[in-house]
């Protein structure tokens, strides 16, 4: 595996947005943002829900050692994360490959990513350039964020799948594509600026994809993943701004 | 001041709303019958005097947040600064019962079923003073002090946040208002210059705390990510 130190020290960043002239774009790893200019990370959100309640999954999935059970699966995008975005487009030969045999990383998941960074170092520049360069050129942003909340979820659920013994559904990535358009109802997202001023795209995952996801959770992944009714998200809401959102989503969704 | 408010548990599962429904669907059948003159069977909401259910957490008030989007500009929205200092996207109204309805709140003659949610009939928004005359334009005072609520123009309750100043125990709707049909065209232009973009408003100072979530809520930040030009920003 191609592990410049360069490499790792420049695409394990933080991914910076700079807000300047009406317009939003990335910054690179190394630029000074113009004064006055608010500067923003960007984050990926996962929530799941069924009808009157959510999922929350423990912390011997997500290791965070800061709560018992999160609702909210928050993850920041690097410009490793990003890159790896950008390399795989929509491919859904990409989300079929889970390679559960690989270490889990919980710093730089996109290490391991489709051997990304097999390959010599120039030749990695020039995939991570020509492909950032569309993505800076705005061409490909909003695509892109999609790639990373997908992304993401494969993580999320690879990382779920070695932990729990749950077989990996490869159907789920199959659908993704076709099913996404059709059946909104089981898949809402949109972008929002967090409490703590951060760029936010966020993703409710509802019944089917959950049902595919973690079959007979309720029975064989106690331990796990805990059910959320509603009337208690309500009442722990505290400073999330998107569970106050998806909760309210949630409300009278029929 | 009585507010309008809805019980929490109706809200949180379906079953719990259809529910409601049907029991303020008996209530207003049977006001109906009780008053030969009536005009029509109406339903109503529940009003509560609002200090008393202010930190309730069994009752979830309704605010209808009001934005003005400019008439020239449909992503921009018009920026109030109060005399305080505060700046607001918008305007936030209780429903309220109460003839006349105070400033800060709106009442409705009464409510219809429409596609499982109350549709109003028709009403008046009112501007509250403090909001009329604070544009950054000097010596322009915003021309929508009183606003016609047609019938069926809102359906009741669709919720985008949950907020409160205390407990979380409102549910905050937004009430988008094309300007473009609603005033002059001579008054575009002023509209538009106290107008601007959610992710402008947000990086003002002084905002206004319930105005500040609605614009992170509204920012759409993917809007503003895809309208890049074709300049390249990073050059390898």
């Amino acid at each position: 595996m191609y592990r410049d130190p360069t490499i790792l020290s420049v695409y394990s960043k933080p991914l910076r947005c700079v807000y300047e002239n009406k317009k939003l774009r990335f910054l690179f790893y190394d630029e000074t943002p113009p004064d006055n200019c608010p500067v923003y990370s960007m984050w990926v959100e996962l929530f799941f829900a069924l009808n009157n309640s959510f999922l929350a999954f423990s912390d011997k999935i997500l290791q965070l050692n800061k709560q018992p059970y999160y609702i909210n699966i928050s993850f920041p995008i690097t410009y490793g994360d990003l890159a790896v975005a950008a390399y795989i487009g929509l491919g859904t030969s990409y989300f079929l490959e889970a390679r559960l045999d690989q270490p889990l990383s919980l710093d730089y998941p996109w290490l391991h990513e489709r051997g990304i960074f097999d390959f010599p170092p120039e030749r990695v520049d020039k995939i991570l350039h020509s492909r950032l360069l569309n993505v800076y050129t705005g061409k490909d942003s909003v695509l892109l964020t999609t790639n990373c909340l997908l992304y993401f979820l494969k993580q999320f659920y690879r990382r779920f799948c070695i932990l729990t013994g749950c077989p990996y559904n490869q159907e789920v990535f199959r659908d993704f594509r076709r099913f996404l358009p059709k059946d909104l109802t089981q898949f809402s997202s949109m972008g929002y600026v967090d409490l703590k001023g951060r760029l936010v795209y966020t993703a409710l995952f509802a019944d089917k994809i959950i049902k595919k996801l973690f079959p007979n959770f309720w029975h064989d992944y106690l331990d796990y993943i805990l059910e959320v009714p509603l009337s208690e998200a309500l009442l722990n809401l505290k400073d999330d701004l998107g569970l106050r959102l998806w909760v309210a989503h949630c409300m009278l969704r029929k | 001041m009585r507010v309008a408010a809805i019980p929490r548990n109706a809200l949180i599962s379906d079953e719990g709303w259809q529910a409601y429904l049907d029991a303020k669907n008996a209530e207003g059948w049977q006001a109906y019958l009780d008053a030969k003159n009536a005009r029509d069977h109406d339903l109503k909401l529940d009003y509560y005097e609002h200090d008393e259910i202010e930190e309730c957490s069994d009752l979830m008030q309704i605010i209808l947040f009001a934005i003005f989007h400019s008439p020239e500009n449909l992503e921009k929205v018009c920026i109030f600064t109060l005399p305080d200092g505060t700046k607001t996207c918008g305007v936030a109204y209780h429903i309220t019962d109460m003839d006349p309805a105070p400033p800060g709140t709106i009442s409705f003659k009464g409510f219809e079923f429409l596609l499982n949610r109350f549709a109003n009939r028709s009403s008046t928004l009112k501007i509250p003073p403090e909001y009329l005359g604070t544009s950054s334009t000097p010596g322009f005072e915003f021309p929508l002090a009183e606003l016609p609520i047609y019938n069926c123009e809102l359906s009741l309750p669709i919720p985008v946040l949950i907020w409160g100043p205390r407990v979380s125990n409102h549910i905050v709707q937004t009430f988008h208002i094309y300007t473009t049909y609603r005033v002059r065209k001579s008054l575009y232009g002023k509209l538009d210059s106290m107008s601007m973009s959610f992710m402008d408003f947000l990086c003002l100072p002084n905002k206004d705390e319930l105005s500040s979530l609605i614009a992170q809520r509204h920012s759409n930040w993917f809007y503003h990510l895809f309208e890049q030009d074709d300049t390249v920003i990073w050059n390898v």
